[in-house]
């Protein structure tokens, strides 16, 4: 189960239970709380996702609309974080892909796997000589520029292990597959991520 | 046995212990650079942590009121369905939700009439030059789902006037 991290002092199980099923009965201020206790942690998740601002607030926006209106759905099965997690996290991954493909930039996994065979345990050397030491600026704006590369199923991954932290089966229960899915698109994740900022982390 | 890339992620994020990570780090000493490698893998990880941080979510307080005017705008057309009388073609509620939304509009116009009266010239201009002040001269809403909010803030003596289901805003609106 996830670790919730929320903005008002240590909420209890119950407290989020009441809260959500007066939501469910369409109490739009205890749904209100909800979204007070999660939304710096869901902006956060969103905008490491979409690296920009803007684009994360009107997602988290749309995110915890739509699960406004599926809360009715929600049977408790797993925490109510990880039920919203997925739901932002659904959203997000549409509109990336929705991204990839009007951009004309639509990933195709099947090269990606081609192009990182599992046992090519070396990453290739990029054709760059290292960078000199490069500015903070600098450094985040090639990451930014990796991550948006990645497939939208591995930059979820990549984002919610590395930089979210979350342990491989919560991140399972998010994107809702096997753990062994995702330690595989963690593999070919870094692996891609590992070409493509290998002259960023040299230097530092 | 586990496919490679499962123990590689396992091996590469410690979660590999005992006899399991003694035989996979044999497996990987057969292979030159393959241990240094791991050890780059894991400079990125560190690297992603230290950099992928986020700005802060600016006025949170705004995200929610943004986010219950959505959840009240949809849910209005349930509302309006409720066994309410029609006549030629717009029920009820959709004439008194125009009728709601023009008397909104023609309070923000006299608020921000008053506002902009009472103010010297250079608080005029950096009214104009503000994204949200925004005088809107004969606004009609065609359409009933078109929802206005006059906000007011004390301490900054801003006043907002926030549009909700207009698909746009003519530029002539524009305060010049």
């Amino acid at each position: 189960m996830l670790k919730e991290t929320a903005e008002s002092a240590s909420p209890t199980p119950q407290d989020e239970l009441a809260l959500v099923a007066r939501a469910q009965a369409g109490d739009t201020q205890a749904f209100n709380e909800l979204v007070t206790r999660y939304r710096t942690r869901a902006y956060a998740m969103i905008y490491n996702m979409v690296r920009n601002e803007q684009d994360a607030w009107d997602l988290a926006q749309d995110g915890f609309l739509k699960a406004w209106k599926s809360i009715g759905r929600f049977r408790g099965q797993s925490s109510f974080f990880t039920w919203l997690y997925r739901i932002l996290m659904n959203v997000t991954i549409d509109w990336v892909r929705k991204r990839q493909i009007e951009g004309g930039t639509e990933f195709d996994d099947t090269q990606a796997l081609q192009s990182v065979e599992p046992g090519a345990l070396t990453a290739p050397r990029p054709e760059l000589e290292p960078a000199a030491r490069l500015s903070d600026k600098e450094i985040r704006e090639r990451i930014d520029a990796g991550i948006q590369r990645l497939s939208p199923e591995h930059r979820t991954a990549i984002v919610l292990r590395e930089i979210e932290g979350l342990e491989y089966q919560e991140i399972a229960e998010v994107m809702d597959c096997s753990i062994g899915t995702v330690m595989s698109r963690l593999f070919y994740a870094r692996k891609k991520l590992q070409t493509m900022l290998k002259d960023v982390y040299e230097t530092l | 046995m586990k496919p490679f890339e499962e123990r590689y992620t396992a091996w590469i994020d410690g979660k590999l212990s005992g006899d399991e990570l003694l035989r996979f780090e044999e497996e990987l000493g057969q292979q030159p650079g393959a241990l240094d490698e791991g050890a780059e893998v894991r400079k990125m990880g560190a690297m992603l942590r230290d950099f992928g941080s986020m700005p802060p979510l600016t006025n949170p307080d705004f995200f929610n009121h943004q986010l219950l005017a959505r959840i009240e705008a949809e849910q209005k057309p349930v509302r309006r369905g409720e066994g309410e009388r029609t006549h030629a073609g717009w029920s009820f509620g959709r004439w008194a939700g125009l009728g709601v939304t023009a008397s909104v509009v023609a309070i923000g116009l006299v608020l921000s009439g008053t506002l902009l009266r009472t103010q010297s010239d250079a608080p005029l201009i950096a009214a104009a030059s503000a994204p949200y002040m925004v005088e809107i001269m004969g606004a009609e809403a065609p359409e009933s789902g078109v929802w206005v909010t006059p906000l007011h803030s004390d301490t900054d003596d801003v006043t907002v006037l926030w549009i909700d289901g207009l698909d746009y805003l003519p530029a002539s609106y524009e305060l010049q």
